[in-house]
């Protein structure tokens, strides 16, 4: 049993280290006395880890991995900051917008709404000027002019 | 000219062992670990995936080199490793400056010394 799982975890080094030792690890195993099997599980196993994490490079890729991650985290996160920034900024702009520049708006839309309601008053107040000379002219026209430019007849 | 050793020292442990149980004769891994729990008496123990994976280094820097079988009825797994020449400087390298820190701890630790420890 113990030397089946030896075995397993002599297999599981790396190729090049399982090619060149894995032989030699197996014949200590087998030439060594009973009572330090566990021991030398202990030490394969350590060396299974050694060799995977600090001689095969594996760790370069897990590094590399790691700092890409780290790197699309932070730039997610800078993302996040800019848009909620942005957002900020937009909220105090508007917020400033809204106590100093409002009154004055306020205060121009008076203006504007008064001058134009000042135009329309005129205006209505112009056209019933117009409608009301209209109506003086046609009532005194048939009165006060003569006959002949009721007619249109121009008299000799 | 002057060999240039300092990249290579200080020796880790493992690899001190490992070339001290080298220094004599060539050695298999299961021999090596013998040598190894002897020469500290039993305070030390590699085990086989400690002792391959320094080996491996060891081999990588020059240090040491695959050695001939011995007897052609062992057992056709065991490899032996042999201590280069290199290897063999860059040892007596680490072992002068070992002897330098044991000069050191003499000087100023004399209760020690006197207890036999150094």
């Amino acid at each position: 049993m113990k030397r089946s799982l030896y075995r397993v975890l002599v297999l599981l080094h790396p190729q090049r280290f399982r090619e060149r030792f894995g032989e030699e690890m197996l014949c200590i195993f087998d030439e060594s006395p009973p009572e330090r099997g566990a021991r030398l599980l202990v030490d394969c196993l350590l060396s299974l880890l050694r060799q995977w994490l600090l001689r095969s490079g594996v760790w370069k890729l897990a590094g590399g991995a790691a700092i890409s991650v780290l790197l699309l985290c932070g730039w997610a996160y800078s993302l996040t900051s800019s848009v909620n920034a942005w957002q900020t900024r937009a909220l105090e702009t508007q917020a400033a917008f809204t106590k100093h520049v409002s009154p004055l708006d306020k205060v121009l839309f008076s203006r504007y709404a008064a001058q134009a309601v000042a135009f329309l008053a005129e205006s209505r107040r112009a056209e019933a000027e117009k409608q009301r000379s209209e109506r003086r002219r046609i009532r005194r026209t048939p009165v006060d002019a003569p006959e002949d430019t009721r007619t249109n007849k121009i008299s000799p | 000219m002057k060999e240039n050793l300092k990249p290579f020292l200080p020796l880790s442990p493992a690899a001190l062992h490992i070339l001290l149980a080298l220094a004599g004769e060539d050695r298999h891994g299961y021999g090596i670990m013998q040598e190894v729990a002897r020469q500290s008496q039993g305070q030390y123990e590699l085990g086989p995936g400690t002792l391959y994976d320094n080996l491996e280094k060891l081999m990588n820097r020059g240090l040491v080199n695959d050695a001939p079988r011995r007897a052609a009825n062992e057992d056709s797994r065991r490899h032996y490793y042999r201590l280069t020449a290199f290897g063999r400087r860059v040892l007596s390298a680490d072992l002068e400056r070992l002897r330098a820190v044991l000069k050191e701890a003499k000087l100023h630790l004399p209760a020690v010394e006197r207890s036999g420890l150094v």
